[in-house]
């Protein structure tokens, strides 16, 4: 969310309403939002999805491997105290 | 639309009072709760409310006039369209078309209440002066 306004900027109705609408929202639900609210909604409504590469990224970052320290004969000392 | 009455019955920044219709302000929206004209009245700078605004000074565009207010001021008559769009937006028509406006307890002047609505709608910081 910008906390500045630039002075070139102008109020962008047409394409704030062009994207809501193309999000589904009814004209009536945007006309009673603020500006504030409505940027907040599209933001989130028009982040991407993750992407292949970025989740081969994470997945070589943190592997799905067995945790070393404990085996399943190994007994869960927090669970023993409890 | 009639010029506002701009005696501020108090000073104090103190949480609304009177009348008791309990009113729920949703900050995150940019809902601003103000006690005017003896009750407390919420008020919210909806899009319509922008276009309305706008729609006082010739479709200027609502960014230009914020960018105004801020570098040449607001006079009493600015401050009583926001305040009155605000009221529309809000939901209180019958107020936004009341004869005289008066802010009370909760906003020092209504160009308090003014600044603070534009800085709710649009949660930006902005140095208003005030004429």
């Amino acid at each position: 969310m910008p906390n500045k306004i630039s002075h070139s900027d102008s109020f962008p109705w047409v394409s704030l309403f062009q994207l809501a609408l193309t999000r589904g929202l009814q004209p009536e639900t945007v006309w009673a939002m603020t500006p504030t609210e409505l940027i907040t909604l599209l933001d989130v409504a028009t982040q991407s999805p993750l992407a292949r590469s970025e989740l081969q990224t994470l997945m070589t970052q943190y592997p799905d491997t067995p945790n070393t320290t404990t085996t399943p004969d190994t007994p869960d000392t927090q669970n023993e105290i409890l | 639309m009639p010029p506002a009455n701009l005696q501020a019955k108090s000073s104090a920044k103190s949480p609304p009072k009177s009348s008791g219709k309990w009113i729920w302000a949703n900050k995150k929206r940019g809902d601003v709760i103000a006690l005017i004209n003896g009750q407390r009245r919420r008020l919210r700078l909806s899009l319509a409310a922008l276009a309305k605004i706008e729609a006082c000074y010739n479709d200027t565009d609502i960014l230009q006039l914020i960018r105004s207010f801020a570098l040449h001021g607001m006079t009493a008559k600015d401050a009583d369209n926001i305040v009155r769009a605000a009221l529309q937006g809000g939901g209180d028509e019958a107020c936004a078309n009341a004869e005289t406006i008066s802010v009370s307890t909760t906003h020092e002047t209504i160009f308090d209440l003014a600044h603070e609505l534009l800085e709710r709608s649009f949660a930006l910081t902005l140095n208003f002066q005030t004429d």
